[in-house]
């Protein structure tokens, strides 16, 4: 039998359908697997695996009964720590949330448990999701499982990881400006951003509410389907949550209905876009329209600001999001107040990383009196410039094909200094936050150093299913599928 | 381009942000912040070029309103698990050092 | 109040809204319960919780509005007003900041009059805006900390802000007590001050009169009753009025209304001028107020008290004590009329709800024994002098507590008034042979001195004479 941990969830559905492996057995295994490779790696932040192993044994008792919940029964998912599961820690891996458990659970990690999922863990990522390489984690970074010396991408770099280094077949991140799907480009996964309010944010710490979407990442995109097919659908804990019941895309994978017309956005391959992306990204235009599909260039000529319009937007949003955590009702409280207003001042200064506290400056001063229309209402305004730009554009293409990222995972260190540098990773990825629109990052080849290259697949709202089918024909003519990366274990034994 | 960013950038008062957002800035901390939120508000200062006379500002990129919850009450949850996780409580309160409204 | 100056008062009123659950989540609100057992994730703040809007909330406040004929917002939003204070659990509140429910509308107020039965002037406030927002937790202070109870936080609240409007005290005071009796009546808020439900800041300045300028502003908080309104505003006129005599330059600043103490005092703590960085709420979208929402609502509406009262006055001929006394509850104006679907006569029912009915009143109206129909019968019976009006409250006092039908009582025990002439006549006469000292009194033209011998008639048939007959009576046997 083919080790459990490098199985995509799809797999390892199968073989528990046969009755060939029970969830305990493959959570034991991953457990294990966890085990051996977090010393190098450091996903997750923590992990209860009592609490896994009881969900798996449920999982196990109710199949025994014939009570399957459906295809994720039994299969273990980890989750990012920025997702509330009652009494589990809630950290968003910041210092300022250190002890918090949740007393509730976010809609999402509810709908996974009800579809039979083993969920578990608390992934790694750049604290309260404000980054791009996982470094800002207010505890440890995380390895890029393929290179340890390179990050894994940001902010959901553990979640990216994990499934990278084969610890878990599915793990949900959450992406404000490319959080999923930069580190699953950079780690060599699938990562799906949905469109905006189709999975619930009930439960999902904010960090840009106008931005933020759960999503998975996953080997497959078959598993990347089965997460969505359990999380999506109408929440009314969240207003801003689309209305329509949960979609069926896992059972509806084949390659799309007749040829689709691809748009290739000019302004996505200009200056900065390192040569062996492009390539890559040239070689899976090439296979698109071998199998059939018509590729043209198209303009998005308002593109090049949503870095600009992103870093307004999501500090301003950021800034007062973040104003709740104060030390007062939860999460740490700095010593030595001289009074209740002073405590704010220790409890943040203390509580909050560099990164953070960076943004929560920019996003207050844009929203200041004074600088509030130059800043803040001219960037909503250019706002509504890019997602026009993408109804035009979709008005004449069905999905937009381009790298995720302008490089492949750079080396630890290597940005952290220069913040507006790393803004800039995200130039690809930013547009489809800020228009709300779905999109996904599927590997399509790795550099001459042997770090996996992402393709971005684009697509206007709710054309998920589409992007879904688009992703899985690149899969089909190419060996990307459930690739799991030569983690170096100590022991040896899992691997 | 850092010094003429900081130029473009005088109202930039970190020490008045830091009162607004609540965050105690020690100098070396300004010292970091001020020509790096600078270079980033240099950055995003191409907006400027941009024509948006009539365009609407955007605020939420789904088209939803009038999304309303009827008025029914349920069982509040039960206070210990919120009260457990509070620095400090005392007879059911959060307690915070004093503070002073008059 | 010396003739030179001339106050200039705005009023903030924070009124809570009567819904079952708070503004943004489907918790209950009650006064008085233990600290923070009203809570979920969303009134905590917990990371992650989201609001919803409670519908209720929205409409009760449109409702506000048609009732104060504001112009209703066709689409209204959602700011996000930001500041840190430990009782506001998110650190910011959400409020409506360029996108109100209702703007302008209008307060109708009645002055006090020449007396108790005279009507005095009526006159328009106008509002400049009603926001919808939520409410803040609660503060305690202790010795060297203090403590936060947040069930409070999250009720639905309503802010309307007048305009400048208000020149007095006794204005500010009548204001506040014509919006309450407003909000009540429809069933709004209960308004209940000393529960918080309505508070109440204030704007206060003043300016040479005729002048068309304003003077420095002072903002005065805590008026947390109606006379405290009326008190703390009086004083803050007298404190202005004093400083700018002594030709001292008056602050802009914030006071505070110590109600015990009798005086107001400049609140500390404010280290720097408030940006509270409003921008529209990313998690709530718009609410588009149609047409037929607002028809819908608008035709769950109570009369206005006040159309009440002009129509009790001009239409039903009522005495202005008596209808205002009516108008001051809903439920009392509302058993009112009922008793006249009933078939009461207008002026006879209005008096014995007025003034009898309510005298007996515990509680509510609707849990009482009697109804509507009664009174209606009792004022029958008054209107065909059936029974006497002290006949009529002795009998309503017994029905309040026991129910049962005035007329079937009246025939039962004999109480029906007697107006029969020869057998008034006879105790008429007997009356006036005992009385010769008001007989004289009377005959030498004091007319009242009549009223000793009619209260012996009286009290010869046990009340039940009818008292127009003895007069008459009286009247001719003395003329004689």
């Amino acid at each position: 039998m083919t080790a459990l941990h490098t199985c995509t969830a799809g797999d390892l559905g199968t073989l528990l359908d046969r009755g060939e492996v029970g969830s305990l057995e493959i959570t034991e295994h991953l457990l294990a697997r966890l085990e051996a490779c977090e010393p190098r790696i450091r996903a997750f932040l923590s992990w209860e695996g009592e609490d896994a192993r009881a969900r798996a044994r449920a999982s196990d008792e109710r199949r025994r009964r014939g009570e399957s919940r459906g295809p994720l029964e039994g299969v273990p998912v980890a989750l990012k720590d920025i997702v509330a599961v009652e009494g589990q820690p809630l950290g968003c891996a910041s210092r300022i949330l250190e002890g918090f458990r949740s007393p509730y659970t976010a809609t999402a990690v509810r709908r996974l448990e009800e579809a039979g999922a083993v969920v578990f863990g608390r992934l790694n990522m750049d604290e309260f999701a404000m980054g791009s390489s996982t470094e800002n984690s207010g505890y440890h970074p995380t390895a890029n499982p393929w290179d340890n010396r390179r990050v894994p991408g940001g902010s959901s770099g553990g979640s990216a990881a994990a499934v990278a280094a084969g610890e878990a077949p599915i793990a949900l991140g959450s992406d404000t400006g490319g959080s999923i799907r930069q580190p699953a480009a950079f780690c060599g996964t699938v990562g799906l951003k949905p469109t905006y309010g189709r999975i619930s944010r009930y439960g999902l710490v904010a960090f840009a509410s106008s931005l933020d979407q759960i999503g998975p990442l996953a080997r497959s995109v078959e598993d990347v389907a089965l997460f969505l097919d359990a999380t999506c659908g109408h929440d009314p804990r969240d207003s801003t949550s689309l209305p329509g019941g949960p979609p069926a895309w896992a059972g509806r994978l084949a390659p799309p209905e007749g040829p689709l017309r691809l748009g290739v956005p000019r302004e996505f391959f200009g200056e900065g876009l390192a040569p062996e992306v492009r390539e890559a990204v040239e070689k899976a235009l090439r296979f698109y329209e071998q199998a059939g599909h018509s590729v043209e260039e198209v303009d998005l000529p308002h593109a090049e600001y949503g870095v600009a319009v992103y870093y307004i937007v999501a500090t301003a949003e950021a800034s007062s999001n973040l104003a709740r955590f104060d030390g007062i009702r939860y999460g740490q409280r700095a010593p030595g107040a001289e009074d209740g207003i002073d405590l704010y001042y220790r409890t943040r200064e203390e509580g909050f990383g560099p990164e953070v506290v960076r943004r929560i400056l920019l996003g207050t001063y844009v929203l200041s009196s004074g600088y509030y229309d130059a800043y803040y209402l001219r960037a909503q305004k250019v706002r509504t410039l890019v997602q026009r730009d993408f109804e035009e554009v979709f008005a004449r293409v069905d999905a937009l094909v381009s790298p995720t990222t302008p490089t492949v995972a750079f080396r630890e260190g290597d940005k952290i200094d220069d913040p507006l540098a790393m803004y800039l990773n995200d130039i690809y990825t930013i547009p489809a936050n800020l228009a709300g629109l779905p999109a996904l990052s599927v590997p399509c080849g790795f550099s001459p150093e042997g770090m996996p290259i992402g393709l971005q697949l684009m697509g206007p709202v709710l054309a998920e299913e589409r992007l879904l089918q688009l992703a899985r024909q690149f899969e089909e003519g190419h060996d990307f599928r459930g690739q799991v990366a030569p983690v170096e274990t100590g022991e040896g034994r899992s691997s | 381009m850092e010094d003429s960013a900081t130029a473009r950038h005088p109202e930039l008062d970190l020490e008045a942000l830091g009162r607004l957002a609540r965050i105690r800035l020690r100098d070396e901390d300004r010292a970091e912040f001020q020509p790096q939120l600078a270079r980033i508000l240099g950055y995003v200062e191409q907006l400027s070029r941009v024509e948006v006379e009539g365009v609407e500002p955007m605020t939420h990129p789904v088209p939803l309103e009038n999304v309303l919850r009827p008025d029914r009450a349920v069982a509040p949850d039960s206070r210990e698990a919120y009260l457990d996780n509070a620095p400090a409580t005392r007879n059911g309160e959060v307690i915070v050092p004093r503070v002073i409204e008059e | 109040m010396s003739a030179a100056w001339e106050p200039v008062i705005g009023l903030e009123v924070h009124v809570q809204l009567g819904t079952a659950s708070k503004m943004f989540s489907p918790v209950p609100y009650r006064f008085g319960e233990e600290p923070n057992t009203l809570i979920d994730p969303v009134v905590w703040a917990l990371p992650g919780s989201l609001p919803v809007i409670n519908e209720e909330a929205v409409a009760k406040t449109v409702q506000l509005g048609l009732l104060l004929g504001c112009e209703i917002a066709p689409v209204c939003k959602w700011d996000r007003k930001n500041y840190f204070y430990p009782d506001s659990p998110k650190n910011y509140q959400i409020s409506q900041y360029d996108q109100p429910v209702c703007r302008h509308g209008s307060v109708e107020i009645e002055l006090a009059g020449p007396s108790r039965a005279e009507m005095g002037p009526h006159r328009e406030v106008r509002l400049t805006r009603i926001h919808l927002e939520e409410d803040v937790g609660k503060l305690t202070h202790y010795g060297k900390d203090s403590g936060v109870d947040y069930n409070r936080a999250g009720t639905p609240l309503v802010e309307i802000v007048t305009e400048p409007d208000l020149h007095s005290a006794e204005e500010a005071y009548a204001f506040l007590t014509c919006l309450r009796r407003m909000l009540v009546h429809a069933g709004l808020s209960d308004c209940d001050m000393e529960k918080g439900q309505l508070r109440c800041d204030a704007n206060i300045s003043l300016r040479p009169a005729g002048s068309g300028k304003l003077g420095t502003k002072v903002e005065l908080k805590n008026l947390n009753s109606i006379s405290g309104v009326r008190d703390g505003i009086a004083h803050e006129i007298r404190r202005q009025q004093r400083e700018l005599e002594r030709g001292n330059a008056l602050r802009q600043e914030t006071r505070r209304w110590d109600a015990e103490k009798g005086q107001t005092r400049e609140m500390r703590g404010k280290e720097e001028a408030h940006d509270y960085r409003y921008f529209p709420d990313p998690d709530l979208l718009p609410v588009r107020i149609s047409e037929a929402w607002k028809a819908e609502l608008a035709a769950t509406l109570p009369e206005r008290p006040f159309d009440r009262q002009r129509r009790y006055l001009e239409r039903l001929g009522l005495p202005y004590s008596t209808a205002t006394v009516l108008i001051g509850e809903r439920e009392v104006a509302d058993f009112f009329e009922a008793c006249l679907t009933e078939g009461g006569d207008p002026v006879i029912a209005g008096n014995l709800v007025a003034n009898d009915l309510l005298r007996e009143r515990r509680g509510s109206l609707a849990e009482l024994p009697i109804g509507p129909a009664e009174v209606a019968e009792l004022a029958g019976l008054l209107a065909h002098r059936t029974i006497a009006h002290a006949t009529a409250r002795e009998l309503l006092a017994e029905i309040v507590q026991t129910g049962g039908s005035p007329s079937a009582l009246v025939r039962e025990r004999g109480l029906e008034q007697r107006s029969d002439t020869g057998e008034l006549e006879a105790l008429c006469r007997e009356a006036i042979e005992n009385s010769p000292k008001a007989v004289a009194q009377y005959r030498e033209g004091n007319a009242k001195a009549i009223n000793a011998v009619k209260g012996q008639v009286m009290k010869a048939t046990g009340g039940k004479a009818d008292p127009q007959v003895v007069n008459q009576l009286l009247e001719k046997l003395l003329a004689d």
